[in-house]
């Protein structure tokens, strides 16, 4: 039924926050790029984020924006393959002006991850998981 | 590398009803009593999960997302009688419009804010056409 999901989120500064993500080693779609607007590639699938200057977002909600990430609304979580790419995103993050709020650990015996906000406070973690040993109910 | 969309949820079995109603399906194996495991678009995730169980991941407090709109979760269908379709039937389950349809050139889009205030795109995007332009 649903062919693709995308996400949209809002920036404050949509170079600022192309340079962000490229330096976390992301990519872009420049085919849905703008002045208002870059769309990031996440992940394997195709996944798309398109970033939009706050204005345009707001045009689309007709809704204020969570002031200042003092709250959240969504989370999203990136799966990578081994425990070293989620400390070198942590790493990354830093470098590139993004805060961490949760240094990367085990959580529950069977993932390892770190979480972060972006430049306009958008929460992520950054998750290694190990499935064969979730839990079984 | 997979992604995954968490969106906190009032009340997981309303949510679960309410999605359920718009024709997804969930993951039993990422699915219990504190979250949901929603099938998107093929093997994309988004993951439900009840407010307090989200926290534990966030560390902040959770926006009134009727008030303030973080994110917009969109849904590309095949054709505009399917964002009619799909947004109809989230209307009849207990959605609340956001936005008024959007129709475009190559776009047709229609908004709807969930049971916990969320707003979803549902759209279509006519790539031929735009690739023509």
């Amino acid at each position: 039924m649903t062919k693709e999901l995308w996400i949209n989120l809002p920036v404050k500064d949509v170079g600022k926050a192309k340079t962000f993500w490229s330096k976390l080693g992301f990519s872009f779609d420049e085919k849905h790029g703008g002045v208002d607007m870059a769309c990031l590639i996440v992940g394997e699938k195709n996944f798309n984020v398109l970033l939009f200057a706050e204005n345009t977002f707001k045009g689309f909600t007709k809704n204020e924006i969570p002031v200042g990430g003092q709250t959240t609304e969504v989370l999203f979580s990136i799966e990578v393959k081994s425990r070293e790419e989620v400390d070198e995103t942590a790493k990354k993050v830093r470098e590139a002006g993004g805060t961490i709020f949760s240094e990367p650990e085990e959580i529950q015996g069977w993932m390892y991850g770190c979480g972060f906000a972006d430049l306009d406070g958008h929460r992520w973690n950054v998750m290694q998981m190990d499935f064969s040993k979730m839990p079984q109910e | 590398m997979n992604v995954y969309v968490n969106l906190p949820v009032k009340d997981l079995e309303k949510s679960k009803e309410f999605f359920s109603k718009l024709g997804f399906e969930f993951k039993q194996k990422f699915t219990d009593e504190k979250c949901g495991c929603m099938i998107v678009g093929g093997d994309n995730y988004v993951m439900l999960l009840v407010e307090e169980f989200f926290k534990t991941f966030t560390k902040k407090e959770i926006s009134d997302a009727t008030k303030a709109t973080e994110v917009i979760v969109a849904l590309e269908v095949e054709n505009r009688e399917k964002v009619d379709e799909l947004f109809n039937k989230a209307i009849e389950a207990g959605a609340t419009k956001n936005t008024e349809p959007m129709i475009e050139k190559f776009m047709y889009q229609q908004n709807f804010q969930d049971l916990d205030g969320h707003v979803w795109e549902v759209f279509y995007m006519d790539e031929s056409a735009m690739n023509q332009s």
